[in-house]
């Protein structure tokens, strides 16, 4: 089922929200007003990891505009790649590959992050390089090896389409531009939060939403220090950190590219060498593989690495499955991904 | 002649509403005294924003359990202000090279700020996890070598671990280089070790070397994200504007002025030649003067509301200024305290851990005692007792029994170490210590250099000079504090020189009603910058774990309650010389 304006506009309504230009979206109507926290005990209010709110304020004929143009193959240059080729919603937001593949089968050079919950993140991409979502499209669009398109094509072809006219009219002044293009499909990004995960719903009071296991999970989680990194709302996504903190990653793996220089590419500066930002793992159980290069297949393969050369120590296997349990528990709700 | 006239008329009309349609198109301030306006502004909303962030992050830094949400929160705010600065008039429009090169500067400054918060986050968040764990693995791996009765690797583990600490505690190139020299030494023989032996050990290894290694990037990224100057870069800015706004607008009082002064000829010319109209013309003038007063009234106004604005800044500056004291009492007090709350935290889960295999031993004991009432045969018993023992001897080393002493002994030097960063807050902040009384100041003197003896270097001499001055009504144990912090000021001043014939002399005297007490020294001195700062509370120049930053600004308080004044001269590198003068009261007539 879509989630259309006009249902979540209804929704806004049954509960008498402030109703004004930018109406704030109840992603999860029913939720909302059921939701366990208001039954259940005290909120665990100091613990590093906080629940994602349940609304976000975005202006919902934007959102509706972004939602076309995330999955418009018109963005790229033969019109054969969206935004959605590679971040699926229906699969968390990625396409599961170890890399992408762009326009004409092109292979891209670093694994592909969710879309959800990039709102969240301090800046994007795995070096940080765009500090908003709206910077951050312009890379996607123009790369050769992705959508390989130039801004002026895009935006004739969408000058062309029968719709796009009329509904960027109705939102701005000047119609169809560059920035525009980027604000709305931007404002539909941020609208892609995953809240009310069954870790959120813990956090929120209600003890028996994760089981035993995950608890235990959870405790080895911040006992190992993973928790050092993957903190905050996004559990990560706010922070940079090299890749090989107490051991050379690289050294191992060999064979180093430019892509794995991380934020050295950006700052020039040699001691952001092989740093990448912290990537949120609130999606994490739906979105293999792992790494920046996506060499871990699985949660537990992300794990042996962590452990090897972030945390310089050791953990028995029961631990790190409690840990891949507590992880699945991070996964939230949104429409998109039950459509 | 009437149709001349008006025919003068309406020609000098033409003209003066020419005259006065260019005079007023030529001074339209409005614009540009919002511009002014506006750029002061965000250039205050800026510094402002700067010094939240600095607290944001030192209350992460000093804080459990912290996440970066708070300090992230902070980046799209000031990239906002950073955009919309340098893209301001100031940046790109008709002002002097000289000005926009200060905002530039102050913008870069920003930006490197940004850059500095990242290598903060990313530093602290990797030496946090490595301080927990390194005193766990030191641990594990000494109950394993000593259980291997490898005394020797033990305590070569011990050593590399008690100088990891000290050079934490303070850190300096030198042990850094010996420190990581050694430790990769001990990398190298890895192979050595048995693997049980080899695992941790390298694992300890690599933690303890990426917490000397980081360290120093630590310090380094807090010192410029607290000390960063945005703060004076800003102020300089808005003065430099504000200097430049006031000539632009004395220029543009002075082009206003020839464009009147034109007009009027033009008006008058006119006048004299439709002699007609001239009266008219005449009154037409006056009220053209009029409205060049107004709106020179007006501008004056503008310009008077932004210098307002300015001098407000004054007000966010003391705040500024006072966020950055507490931002250093946070770092400080933080710092103090989170050292010995980590190994507390640490021993006490190896506490935890113990108990847990002791509790299971008294379990395992009482199934014992249960079913040796129900044997009868001596082998089975035997046997079951031996079982027993092993695993007393195995609870024994892993629940680290022969540690537990040493533990609790880290735990309670820990305790105390915090008890005495909470005794000098409280002696900051206590208003009534001791009850008052007349006292003489020259056996306080000699009282406090008993009690500061063990800060005074062998080498270092004290000579004294006290002369009879009239008792004092005040505080005794107040006053005797207020001596020893000098003194310790002045041997800690001489010990960092290094130099061996330190010279510590104290005077007393009365002068002009007043009792003179002066403390002078031959140590390293005091540069102008730290004189500024040296009597706000929390400001020290000494190693972490060396001083709390409160010890002159005690002195300060202790001696204003007193009615007293003091005084610092001081010649870096060659000695400082504190004064306190006290006020002579009238002894009541017993």
């Amino acid at each position: 089922m879509m989630l259309t304006t006009k249902q979540i506009m209804k929704n806004s309504e049954h509960f008498s929200w402030q109703f004004t230009r930018n109406v704030k979206l109840c992603l999860l109507g029913v939720a909302v007003i059921c939701s366990p926290q208001i039954l259940a005990g005290e909120p665990l209010l100091d613990e590093p990891i906080k629940p994602i709110p349940l609304t976000v304020d975005v202006d919902l004929k934007k959102v509706a505009l972004g939602r076309l143009l995330f999955h418009e193959p018109r963005l790229s240059g033969d019109n054969t790649v969206s935004c959605a080729t590679c971040h699926d919603l229906k699969t968390g937001g990625v396409d599961r590959t170890k890399v992408s593949i762009g326009i004409k089968g092109r292979k891209g050079i670093i694994n592909s992050p969710t879309v959800y919950n990039s709102g969240l993140l301090f800046r994007q991409f795995w070096d940080g390089r765009a500090e908003t979502l709206e910077d951050q499209i312009d890379w996607p669009v123009q790369n050769p090896i992705e959508m390989g398109s130039q801004w002026p094509d895009v935006l004739a072809k969408l000058y062309d389409d029968d719709k796009y006219p009329g509904m960027f009219k109705a939102i701005y002044d000047d119609g169809i531009t560059r920035e525009n293009v980027k604000n709305a499909i931007a404002e539909f990004e941020r609208s892609l939060i995953t809240p009310n995960s069954r870790f959120d719903q813990y956090l929120r009071g209600d003890e028996n939403a994760i089981t035993a296991k995950e608890k235990r999970g959870y405790m080895l989680f911040k006992r190992y220090g993973c928790i050092s990194c993957h903190q905050g709302v996004a559990v990560g996504g706010n922070m940079f950190q090299v890749f090989g903190a107490i051991n050379s990653y690289f050294k191992v793996r060999g064979n180093i590219t430019e892509a794995d220089m991380g934020r050295f590419n950006v700052t020039g500066n040699p001691e952001d060498k092989h740093v990448f930002k912290v990537p949120s793992l609130r999606m994490v159980a739906l979105t293999p593989p792992y790494l920046h290069d996506g060499t871990a297949k699985t949660m537990l393969d992300a794990e042996d690495v962590m452990f090897k050369f972030q945390l310089g120590r050791k953990a028995p296997k029961k631990d790190k499955e409690a840990m891949v349990a507590f992880l699945k528990t991070l996964v939230g709700e949104h429409p998109e991904m039950k459509k | 002649m009437k149709k001349i006239s008006s025919i003068f008329l309406l020609v000098g009309a033409i003209a003066f509403s020419g005259a006065l349609g260019f005079y007023l198109v030529k001074t339209m301030p409005v614009q540009q005294d919002i511009a002014f306006a506006d750029n002061i502004e965000n250039i205050q909303k800026l510094q402002t924003l700067d010094a939240a962030w600095s607290l944001a992050a030192l209350y992460t830094y000093s804080t459990p359990n912290s996440d970066f949400d708070e300090v992230a929160a902070y980046l799209p705010r000031v990239r906002e202000l950073r955009e919309t600065l340098s893209i301001s008039d100031l940046a790109t429009g008709d002002v002097p090279d000289t000005l926009k090169n200060k905002l530039m500067r102050f913008l870069l400054m920003i930006e490197s700020k940004e850059e500095s918060i990242e290598h903060f986050k990313s530093n602290f968040a990797v030496m946090r996890n490595s301080l927990k764990f390194l005193p766990l693995a030191s641990r594990a791996l000494n109950v394993k070598l000593r259980k291997m009765d490898d005394e020797k690797h033990a305590a070569s583990i011990n050593d590399l671990y008690e100088r990891t600490n000290a050079f934490l505690q303070r850190p300096d190139e030198g042990t850094r280089e010996s420190l990581l020299m050694d430790l990769n030494k001990k990398d190298e023989v890895l192979m050595e070790f048995p693997e049980s032996i080899a695992n941790p050990l390298g694992n300890f290894i690599s933690h303890a070397r990426v917490l000397v290694e980081r360290k120093i990037q630590l310090d380094s990224s807090i010192e410029r994200v607290v000390n960063l100057k945005t703060n004076k870069i800003g102020d300089e800015l808005i003065t430099q504007y504000k200097a430049y706004y006031t000539d632009a607008l004395a220029t543009q009082y002075d082009e206003q002025f020839i464009h009147f002064i034109f007009s009027l000829i033009a008006a008058l010319l006119l006048a004299i030649a439709a002699i007609t109209g001239a009266v008219m013309l005449f009154r037409q003038s006056q009220e053209f003067t009029e409205k060049l007063e107004q709106g020179i009234a007006e501008k004056t106004e503008a310009y008077e509301h932004a210098s307002a604005e300015a001098s407000g800044s004054m007000v966010d500056k003391n705040l500024d200024q006072s966020m950055e004291g507490m931002g250093r009492m946070v770092a400080t007090v933080a710092h103090e305290i989170n050292t010995p709350l980590g190994y507390l935290g640490s021993n006490l889960q190896v506490l935890h851990n113990g108990m847990e295999k002791m509790q299971a031993l008294m379990n395992e004991f009482f199934t014992l005692k249960n079913d040796l009432g129900r044997m009868d045969n001596s082998d089975q018993i035997s046997a079951r007792i031996d079982n027993f023992s092993i695993l007393v001897q195995n609870t024994q080393d892993e629940a680290m029994l022969d540690e537990l002493p040493e533990i609790v002994d880290d735990m309670e030097g820990g305790i105390e170490q915090i008890q005495h960063v909470i005794k000098d807050l409280g002696d900051f902040s206590r208003k009534d210590r001791s009850d008052e009384d007349w006292f003489d100041i020259k056996q306080c003197v000699e009282s406090a250099l008993k009690m500061a003896k063990k800060e005074i270097t062998s080498g270092t001499k004290v000579q004294l000079d006290l002369k009879d001055v009239p008792e004092i009504f005040g505080s005794p144990a107040e006053m005797n504090q207020v001596l020893i912090n000098l003194i310790n000021n002045a041997a800690h001043a001489i010990e960092s020189t290094g130099r061996t014939d330190g010279l510590i002399k104290i005077r007393t005297s009365l002068e002009k009603e007043q009792v003179m007490i002066s403390i002078m020294d031959n140590g390293e001195g005091i540069d102008d910058e730290t004189r500024r700062k040296i009597f706000e509370p929390f400001f020290t120049t000494k190693d972490v774990g060396k001083g709390t930053g409160l010890g002159l600004a005690i002195v300060r308080r202790i001696v204003t309650k007193h009615g007293g004044k003091v005084l610092l001269k001081s010649i870096p590198g060659k000695g400082t010389n504190f004064v306190f003068v006290l006020p002579v009261k009238k002894k009541p007539q017993e």
